[in-house]
């Protein structure tokens, strides 16, 4: 997220007086779902018994993984679209819900909701 | 006009002069307060303790301080057990305040040859446990020509407001030898 928007969006929280949630999405490359065909060795410490030879087929991201950025903002992305949610066209770190949102900023109402990584 | 520009030239000269003159003062009052440190010794409720085990360091890829000296550089603060939690010495006890630390573990051998081997253990478990949890990968049997991604594991002692919280690992490809277009 740009550093700009990170601050219109305190702002108006401010002027607004709006609650400000903060939270972490947990192992978040875990989460993406990955299109393309990848092996993996198996972890060191973790080789299945009897099965030394397998290998795994990843299905998700894992840290450091060349596309698990792009494979984990195109899963959240696509889930927050399934709930109205959009990315802003100025910065697409920042999502709007479109339900809550009104055209006219300055609605008593209006509320922005952000998400960032 | 041309009365009352020498003045405020003057008023600005003054303020200038009252400005350097304030900055000497606060430097003064820091040369002091550096003294002060350095004279307390018995009864300083804070001393520096040298001759920390060591184990090997090297990487900075994590971003935290190591103590990257020769054999027993490390220094460790020690605070008034009175008034402060008990230092954690080595990989840390939670609750335990530890204001230096042993570098993070960069192998699996080096976390499972270091003070806190049970605590990396635990910590792979868990990140094993989450890896299956989110159905991370399938084993599938090695077929011919197969390209295999190289794995990691990266150990990270985690504090929090300066008190030791928990060991974590992470799996982690090595992305930088994918090649684009074959993985």
């Amino acid at each position: 997220m740009r550093l700009e928007s990170l601050r219109t969006i305190l702002t108006l929280a401010a002027i607004r007086a709006l609650d400000i949630i903060q939270f972490d999405i947990t192992s978040a490359y875990l989460h993406g779902t990955l299109k393309e065909e990848v092996y993996m060795e198996q972890p060191e410490g973790y080789v299945a018994p009897g099965k030394k030879n397998w290998v795994g087929h990843l299905k998700k991201g894992l840290y450091r993984l060349v596309q698990a950025r792009r494979t984990w903002n195109e899963e959240l992305n696509a889930r927050m679209e399934s709930e109205g949610i959009t990315a802003a066209a100025k910065d697409p770190a920042i999502y709007v819900n479109n339900s809550w949102a009104s055209d006219d900023f300055a609605q008593q109402d209006a509320r922005s909701m952000t998400a960032s990584r | 006009m041309h009365h009352h520009a020498p003045t405020r030239a003057r008023d600005e000269q003054a303020s200038c002069t009252s400005a350097r003159a304030q900055e000497d003062i606060d430097e003064d009052e820091e040369d002091e307060d550096a003294n002060n440190g350095s004279d307390e010794d018995a009864d300083s409720p804070a001393r520096l303790i040298h001759d920390v085990p060591r184990y090997p360091s090297k990487s900075t890829r994590s971003g935290l301080i190591r103590n990257e000296g020769g054999a027993g550089n490390g220094a460790m603060l020690i605070l008034d057990e009175a008034t402060h939690p008990p230092i954690a010495f080595s990989a840390g006890l939670p609750g335990c305040i530890q204001l230096s630390k042993l570098p993070d573990p960069r192998s699996v051998r080096e976390a499972m040859a270091s003070p806190d081997t049970d605590g990396w253990k635990d910590a792979m478990d868990q990140k094993k446990a989450n890896l299956k949890s989110h159905d991370v990968y399938e084993l599938v049997s090695r077929m011919n020509g197969m390209r295999t991604l190289k794995l990691s594991w990266v150990f990270h002692q985690k504090f929090k407001n300066g008190v030791f919280e928990k060991n974590l690992s992470r799996l982690v490809a090595r992305g930088n030898r994918q090649r684009p277009g074959i993985d």
